[in-house]
């Protein structure tokens, strides 16, 4: 039986598809045979940041709708074994995932995979809910940004309430994300800190923090999830995070300004 | 001038490891070209039909190709419109005549 975990943020554009790409890439490195699967129906984007887009065949919405296996649908990641990518369709809507074909692509894959990777679309939808509908875990990823955090807020109460886990009277365990964290803007007081957002206002235990980096776009870019920059600090995050969910320990790296030496980078602490 | 390690490997002397940007660029007109109109002769609903039914006819005449081996492009260059289709053939255990 794989565990299920979503991606998801309420607002868009605060590196939903970035962490799941690195989070299922980062999974797979570690041996799990795992599955990230777009949820973006129309806007698929999933397929360009783990750079197979030129392998998409068939997709998701085919899946459902019986016109390919799913099988046929999966798309194995060229550089890491044990990764697959399920990619969105381009071209219908939304309204394509029917709560029965997805809980029965969701089960096939269960049945074969360690994890499931739901990258969810923005908003707090019909996609959204689709997305989050058969988590067991989520990663809540928000932007240290009022819009960002207030629309994490948003989708954290819908997980609550929504999900087939709540619907049983059980909840989905969550996990926060920070991403595009910039240590001296937070020392100005420039921008919210990393206990304003984890402990005061969403009250979600954090699972990392990734710093703004310039390999996000560099990675992106070239297709290559980031994880795999293991040089980048953005990368080292990522890893930190799959660490963290593999229940290992890791001090956090990265969220203290930077000292002279590269001591202090390498060992800054909480 | 001195090159990279990729360089020196793979790109002769003369070649730069390319910038990321204009990866990002290329591969961003290619997928842009799909979803839009392929000068009024696509959809992409046709472009994706036509990658099944390719896809189909290959499997046809060889066994064990799949999905993940092919990789279809559609672009246009100047003056030509261009659909770039890879296959890779599986090992092949079994021909009986060779």
């Amino acid at each position: 039986m794989a565990k299920i975990v979503v991606v998801t943020s309420g607002k868009g554009g605060v590196g939903k598809t970035t962490t799941s790409a690195s989070f299922a890439t980062g999974l797979a490195k570690r041996g799990f045979k795992t599955v990230v699967i777009d949820f973006d129906v129309g806007l698929r984007n999933l397929d360009l940041i783990m750079g197979c887009e030129n392998r998409v065949v068939y997709d998701f919405v085919d899946v459902i709708t019986g016109q390919a296996r799913l099988s046929q649908a999966l798309i194995k990641d060229r550089a890491i074994d044990n990764l697959f990518i399920l990619p969105a369709s381009q071209t219908k809507d939304k309204d394509a995932l029917s709560d029965e074909g997805v809980a029965s692509v969701i089960e096939q894959l269960s049945a074969e995979f360690d994890y499931i990777v739901c990258d969810s679309p923005a908003g707090i939808e019909r996609g959204a809910i689709v997305a989050m509908y058969h988590a067991d875990e989520a990663l809540i990823v928000t932007n240290p940004e009022i819009s960002s955090v207030r629309d994490s807020d948003r989708i954290i109460g819908v997980l609550q309430s929504r999900s087939k886990r709540a619907e049983n009277g059980d909840s989905v365990r969550e996990h926060l994300v920070i991403t595009r964290f910039n240590p001296q803007r937070a020392e100005n007081k420039e921008m919210l800190s990393i206990d304003m957002i984890s402990k005061d206002i969403l009250k979600v235990p954090l699972i990392g923090v990734i710093p703004e980096c310039q390999s996000v776009l560099e990675a992106s870019n070239r297709g290559i999830p980031v994880i795999n920059y293991e040089q980048s600090e953005a990368g080292q995050a990522y890893d930190d995070v799959v660490a963290r969910f593999l229940n290992e320990e890791r001090p956090y790296r990265f969220i203290d300004v930077k000292k002279k030496g590269w001591f202090g980078r390498i060992f800054g602490d909480q | 001038m001195s090159n990279g390690f990729f360089a020196s490997l793979f790109g002769g002397s003369a070649k730069k490891q390319e910038s990321s940007a204009n990866i990002a660029a290329d591969r961003l007109r290619v997928i842009v070209q799909s979803d839009h109109r392929l000068s009024r002769r696509l959809t992409i609903e046709n472009i994706d039909k036509m990658k099944r039914e390719i896809l189909a006819v290959v499997n046809r005449y060889v066994n064990g190709v799949n999905v993940e081996d092919v990789d279809i492009k559609q672009r246009s260059d100047a003056n030509a419109d261009i659909l770039e289709m890879n296959v890779n053939l599986p090992d092949d255990h079994s021909t009986p005549h060779r």
